[in-house]
C-alpha cells in the first residue's frame, strides 16, 4: 500500500481502532503484524513469501548463535546471514545490471547471456538491511536474540517503516515491545501533525516539484539554462521532499501505534559540510553503513589514506545500493571523494566556530556539491548527465519555461528551512500550544484537500 | 486529579485558539478561492439548443495548466459576444474549442474574427461550440438546431484525436447520456456562495482523477495489472475498417448541410517524448481517412505540418502552458492562432472567384 493513497489513512485508522480496544498486549501485536503482511500483499502477494524466508532465515541464525560459542559456528552462522540476505538482495536487484555490465566482454567470448526478466520486491534493501544488522548485533554479542517469532516478525515487517525505512536497528524496536502496540492520547497529536506534515512534504511539494523534474531531466537540452538549473533545485527539493515525507507518515504513523522510530532526516540542505549531509540525510541509512561498514573497514584509525579509501568504499557501496546503475556508483564516488578531499582540508585549517556570512557560504558551497550529486543521482545514464551539464552551460538556447506551482514548492522549501535556521523555529514546529499552529494546521489541511495531485508519484524510494 | 482554576483557563484558552485558527484559515482560503482555483461551472438548459448548457453571464475562471477568465455568452457560449456580421461560422469541438485555459481575446473563435477582419478586411461572426468531453456524436445530434439557430456559412468541426471523429459511428448513446445533466441545487448553492475551493476539494476527494467518475478504493491484494489506455491510437486497419463507414456518416452530414461541413485536424504534434516528436500514433489511421474525404469532397485541413514548422521556425509549441508541461495539454494562444489562421484562410480562397 501507498501511504500517498486515500486507502492508507482509512486502514491506519482501522488499526489504530482495534489497537486501542484490545487489552490483551500479544493479541495487539499479532493484530499489527497481519496488518503489516496485508500492507505489504496489498503491492504483491507474491512476495511475501521472500519476507517471511528472510524474517525466518535471520530468527533462526539469532537463536543459533546464542546457543553456540563455538567461534566457527559463531562465524557460520552470520556468514550463512550475509550470504542470504545480500544473495537474496543481490539476484533481486543487480543480477541484470552485472549481466548487462559485464555483457561487451562476454560478447567478445562470443557469449550472450542475456538478461532475466526479474521484478525487484519493494522494500527489499530495507528490510535486508535490518535483518542484516540483527544477525550482526546478536554476532558481536551487542544484543541478546529475540525469542518469540512474532516479536521478530513485527520487527521485520512493521508496516510503518517496511518498504522504505527508516531502517531500524533491533536494539531500538524490540525492547518496545514491551509495552507497545498500544494507543496513548499523548502520542495522538504528534503522530497526527507529523503524518500531516508527511503529506504535505509528498503531495503540495514533492508531486508539485515533479512536474517540473520529469520532463527537463528527459530532453534537457530543449530547455534553456535558467529552466535546466531550477529544475535541478527542483529535483533536490523533490527528493527530499519525497522521501522525507515518507519518513515523517512513517514515523508518525508508528507514533499512533506507540513505537517510536528513528528520524530519518534533520533539514540537510542546512549542512554545512558533507560530512554534516551525511549526518542529516537518510540518517538511518548512513549511520547503518557506518557502523556495519566503515568502520569494520578501519573507519579512520588506520592513518589518512585507509581513511579516505575507506570512505571511498563505503560511499561507493552506499551509492550502489540506492540501485543497479553506474549513475548511482558515480554518485557514491562523488560523495566519498568531496568527504575525503573535506577531511583532508579540514585537518590543515583550525576548527573554528563559524560565524554568519562563513557559515552561510559555507552551507551554499555543501549546497552545489549536493546538487551535482543529484544531477548523477537523477541521470538514467552518464550521457544524460553530460547532456544535463552542457545545458547549463551560457549560450543554451533552449525554452525558457517557468512553471509557477513548482517554483512556489521550491520557495515554500526555501522559507520552511529559513525559519528553522532562525529563531522562529517554533512556528514550524507545530507547537500545540502556539497561537499560529491552527491556522498553519488549517492552512495545510485545505491545500491539500485543494492542490494534491488526484493521482500522486510513486515514491522516489520504492525503486529502491 | 483536582483541576486548578487556571488549568482551566488554560484549556478554555486553548479550544478558543484552536476554533479560531482553524475558521481563520479556511475563510482565508475561502476568500482566496476564486484566484486559486477553477471557478464553479454552471449548467442549464437552453430550449432553443434543446441542450445542456453553460449560463450566460457568468464568469469563468481557469486555474490549472492555463490562468485565465471567459465570460459565458448567449446561448451559454463560452467566450462569444455576438456582432453584426452577416457572415457567421460554428466552430465545434471538445474542450479545446471550449477553450477555458486562454483568455476570451486567445480563443480559437476570437481570433477568427480578429484575423479575418485584420487580414481579409471581412466582419464575420463565429460561434463557439465546444464542450470538454464531447466527440462528432454529440456535434452531429446538436447540429440541425444550431444551423437553424445560426444559419452560418460553414460549420467546422475541430478534432484533436482522431477517436472523437470515430465516435460518430459508436457512441451516439453515451454521448447524449453527457448533455443531459443539469446543474442541481448543490452546485448552484456553491456557486452563489463563491465555495470554489470547498467545492474543488470535495471533488478531489469523491471523485476518481482521472475518469472524473465516483472514486472507487482497493482493499484487495496485489499485484494490479495496470488498465489499458482510455483512448488507444487507431491503427491503420482500424481506420480501414471504420473509415468508409465514418465518411459515409460525414458525406451524411455534409449533404444535409449542403457542403457546409468542414473538418479540421489538430493532434498534439510536435510532442516532447525523449526529444521532438513530430509524429502522431494516430498518423496511418489520419491518412486514410482523409484521401477518403478528399473523395467524398469533404473539406478537411491538416493542421499537422503547420504545428511542426511553426516548433521548428518560431520555437513555439501550439500545446502546453506555463502551468503544465510544455507540448501537452489543450491549445494554447499559439496553437489557437494557427488553427483561426488556417481555417480564415480556407475560407477565403472558398470565397474567392
Amino acid at each position: 500500500m501507498n501511504f500517498a493513497q486515500l486507502e492508507y489513512p482509512i486502514f491506519l485508522a482501522i488499526v489504530v481502532l482495534l489497537i486501542a480496544g484490545i487489552r490483551h498486549r500479544n493479541a495487539r501485536k499479532v493484530i499489527v503484524l497481519f496488518a503489516s503482511l496485508y500492507f505489504y500483499a496489498y503491492w504483491d502477494y507474491r512476495f511475501l513469501g521472500l519476507l517471511v524466508a528472510s524474517t525466518l532465515l535471520d530468527w533462526s541464525i539469532g537463536l543459533g548463535l546464542a546457543s553456540t560459542n563455538s567461534s566457527t559456528l559463531r562465524r557460520a552462522l552470520l556468514g550463512l546471514s550475509i550470504a542470504g540476505n545480500l544473495g537474496v538482495l543481490g539476484f533481486f536487484k543487480y543480477c541484470n545490471f552485472f549481466i548487462e555490465s559485464a555483457q561487451e566482454i562476454l560478447d567478445t567470448w562470443g557469449l550472450h547471456p542475456g538478461t532475466l526478466s526479474i521484478v525487484l520486491p519493494i522494500g527489499i534493501s530495507f528490510y535486508t538491511f535490518q535483518t542484516l544488522s540483527y544477525s550482526i548485533d546478536v554476532y558481536r554479542r551487542h544484543l541478546a536474540p529475540c525469542r518469540s517469532l512474532i516479536d521478530f516478525s513485527l520487527y521485520v515487517t512493521f508496516f510503518p517503516q517496511l518498504v522504505a525505512g527508516p531502517i531500524v536497528r533491533a536494539s531500538e524496536f524490540l525492547p518496545q515491545l514491551a509495552v507497545a502496540p498500544r494507543v496513548e492520547l499523548a502520542g495522538l497529536y504528534p503522530g497526527l501533525t507529523q503524518i500531516l506534515r508527511g503529506f504535505v512534504k509528498k503531495l503540495l511539494i514533492a508531486d508539485h516539484l515533479a512536474a517540473i523534474v520529469d520532463p527537463v531531466f528527459a530532453t534537457p537540452d530543449l530547455y534553456a539554462a535558467t529552466t535546466v538549473a531550477i529544475a535541478i533545485v527542483a529535483y533536490a527539493g523533490q527528493i527530499y521532499g519525497d522521501f522525507s515525507g515518507y519518513s515523517d507518515i512513517a514515523v508518525g504513523s508508528a507514533r499512533l501505534l506507540g513505537f517510536s522510530l528513528p528520524e530519518n532526516f534533520a533539514h540537510p540542505y542546512l549542512a554545512s559540510s558533507v560530512a554534516d549531509f551525511w549526518r542529516r540525510w537518510h540518517i538511518s541509512l548512513s549511520t547503518w553503513l557506518r557502523d556495519y561498514l566503515y568502520i569494520p573497514l578501519g573507519g579512520n584509525r588506520l592513518g589518512a589514506l585507509r581513511t579516505y579509501a575507506n570512505l571511498m568504499i563505503t560511499m561507493t557501496l552506499g551509492g550502489l545500493w540506492h540501485g543497479a546503475a553506474w549513475t548511482f556508483v558515480a554518485w557514491g564516488v562523488w560523495h566519498g571523494l568531496a568527504l575525503s578531499l573535506e577531511r583532508a582540508l579540514a585537518t590543515r585549517s583550525a576548527a573554528t566556530r563559524l560565524k554568519y556570512p562563513q557559515l552561510f557560504l559555507r552551507t551554499l558551497t555543501t549546497f552545489g556539491i549536493v546538487l551535482i550529486g543529484w544531477m548523477l543521482f537523477r541521470s538514467q545514464s552518464l550521457t544524460q548527465f553530460a547532456t544535463l551539464v552542457r545545458s547549463l552551460l551560457p549560450g543554451n538556447e533552449g525554452m525558457i519555461w517557468l512553471p509557477p506551482f513548482p517554483i512556489a514548492a521550491i520557495l515554500l522549501l526555501v522559507a520552511e528551512h529559513a525559519i528553522w535556521a532562525s529563531r522562529f523555529r517554533r512556528l514550524v514546529s507545530l507547537d500545540p500550544r502556539h497561537w499560529l499552529t491552527p491556522w498553519l494546521v488549517g492552512f495545510m489541511l485545505a491545500a491539500l484537500a485543494i492542490f494534491a495531485p488526484g493521482r500522486s508519484q510513486p515514491f522516489v524510494y520504492f525503486q529502491f | 486529579m483536582m483541576q486548578t482554576r487556571e488549568d482551566i483557563g488554560r484549556s478554555r484558552r486553548l479550544v478558543w485558539q484552536w476554533l479560531v485558527g482553524f475558521l481563520g484559515s479556511w475563510a482565508c482560503v475561502w476568500l482566496a478561492g476564486p484566484w486559486l482555483v477553477n471557478s464553479i461551472l454552471v449548467r442549464v438548459s437552453d430550449p432553443e439548443l434543446t441542450a445542456i448548457t453553460l449560463r450566460e453571464g457568468d464568469l469563468i475562471r481557469w486555474r490549472s495548466e492555463g490562468w485565465a477568465s471567459t465570460l459565458v455568452g448567449p446561448h451559454g457560449r463560452p467566450g462569444w459576444k455576438p456582432n453584426q456580421a452577416s457572415k457567421r461560422i460554428v466552430i465545434w469541438g471538445d474542450s479545446q474549442v471550449e477553450g477555458f485555459c486562454v483568455n476570451d481575446s486567445e480563443k480559437i473563435s476570437n481570433q477568427i474574427i480578429r484575423i479575418a477582419q485584420e487580414h481579409h478586411n471581412q466582419l464575420i461572426d463565429c460561434v463557439p461550440m465546444g464542450r470538454s468531453g464531447t466527440n462528432a456524436s454529440d456535434w452531429n445530434r446538436m447540429l440541425v438546431n444550431a444551423d437553424n439557430l445560426w444559419r452560418p456559412i460553414v460549420h467546422v468541426w475541430i478534432v484533436t484525436e482522431l477517436a472523437d471523429l470515430t465516435a460518430l459511428i459508436s457512441a451516439e448513446e453515451v454521448a447524449m447520456g453527457r448533455w443531459k445533466a443539469e446543474s442541481s441545487a448543490a452546485v448552484l448553492f456553491a456557486k452563489k456562495v463563491h465555495a470554489e475551493a470547498a467545492f474543488q476539494a470535495t471533488r478531489n476527494i469523491v471523485l476518481d482523477p482521472n475518469s472524473g467518475a465516483n472514486r472507487t478504493l482497493r482493499w484487495s491484494v496485489g499485484p494490479v495489472h495496470a488498465a489499458s489506455s482510455a483512448n488507444p491510437p487507431l491503427t491503420a486497419q482500424d481506420a480501414a475498417a471504420a473509415g468508409p463507414m465514418v465518411v459515409k456518416r460525414l458525406r451524411v452530414v455534409s449533404e444535409q448541410l449542403n457542403q457546409r461541413l468542414m473538418i479540421v485536424y489538430a493532434p498534439s504534434v510536435p510532442r516532447i517524448m525523449g526529444g521532438i516528436l513530430n509524429s502522431h500514433p494516430d498518423d496511418a489511421a489520419w491518412e486514410a481517412l482523409a484521401t477518403l474525404l478528399i473523395d467524398s469532397s469533404i473539406v478537411a485541413i491538416d493542421m499537422r505540418e503547420v504545428f511542426i514548422e511553426c516548433y521548428s521556425i518560431d520555437g513555439k509549441l501550439p500545446r502546453g502552458f506555463q502551468n503544465g508541461t510544455p507540448s501537452f495539454g489543450h491549445l494554447n494562444a499559439v496553437g489557437n492562432r494557427l488553427i483561426a489562421t488556417a481555417i480564415v484562410e480556407r475560407l477565403s480562397n472558398r470565397t474567392q472567384p
